[in-house]
């Protein structure tokens, strides 16, 4: 009995850790200035606080079949949450013109078509 | 009256699955507040990631066992959605760009 409070504690950890992550990105995202800050503070929510929540139902859960799929559920986010990052921050870096004013670019390539032709 | 392990994880699981409504609801503020095309990208993002997460704990609660397949097919989902929409608007501000340089 007592192993079950137990194993309802750690699962209540987990999920309370993985809530605290979601709501301190969201405070992030509604208090940065530039958006490549507000792209971090989202991405710390697209894998930590998954993985905290995936732990605290696999406590939850046990070994069960449905496990093996919660993990296949983190491994794919993990796998695809840096590229779409990526891909946001890429398109940052064209859609913002004067990012120069505010972020130090003394040594970043440019990869826009234009210095492709140059 | 005793309170069973079962009733826990019932509390501790629909307060969890209010609280992510509400972080959803916030974020979908956040879209309609932000002027940048970027920072709506951001959040149809992060409302992918909080909806994954609002499945797999239904999963749990409803005890269905097919919700967890669903969230595969909604990572991947939400993964090309956010994928095409950068595509679409990196072509669209290259073409905006060069026909600027033209212009000069």
């Amino acid at each position: 009995m007592i192993g079950e409070w137990i194993r309802f504690g750690l699962c209540a950890v987990f999920m309370l850790a993985g809530l605290f992550i979601v709501v301190v990105s969201l405070i992030g995202l509604y208090r940065f200035d530039f958006a490549l800050n507000r792209i971090h503070a989202a991405a710390m929510s697209d894998t930590l606080s998954l993985l905290l929540f995936t732990v605290g139902i696999l406590i939850a859960v046990g070994f069960h079949a449905v496990a093996w799929k919660l993990v296949l559920v983190v491994l794919l986010q993990w796998l695809t949450s840096p590229l779409s990052s990526h891909m946001l921050s890429m398109f940052e870096y064209r859609a913002d013109f004067n990012l120069e004013n505010h972020v130090d670019m003394s040594d970043a390539e440019y990869h826009t078509e234009e210095a492709a032709e140059q | 009256m005793e309170l069973t392990v079962q009733q826990c994880y019932h509390y501790l699981f629909w307060g969890v699955l209010t609280v992510l409504a509400l972080c959803v609801i916030a974020v979908l503020v956040y879209i309609l507040r932000s002027r940048l095309t970027v920072d709506r990208i951001i959040g149809i993002n992060l409302i992918g990631t909080l909806v994954v997460i609002i499945i797999c704990a239904l999963g749990y609660v409803l005890d269905e066992e097919y919700l967890a397949d669903i969230a595969v097919i909604y990572v991947v989902m939400s993964f090309i959605a956010v994928m095409v929409l950068c595509k679409i608007y990196i072509g669209l501000y290259d073409r905006r760009r060069k026909e600027k340089k033209h212009d000069r």
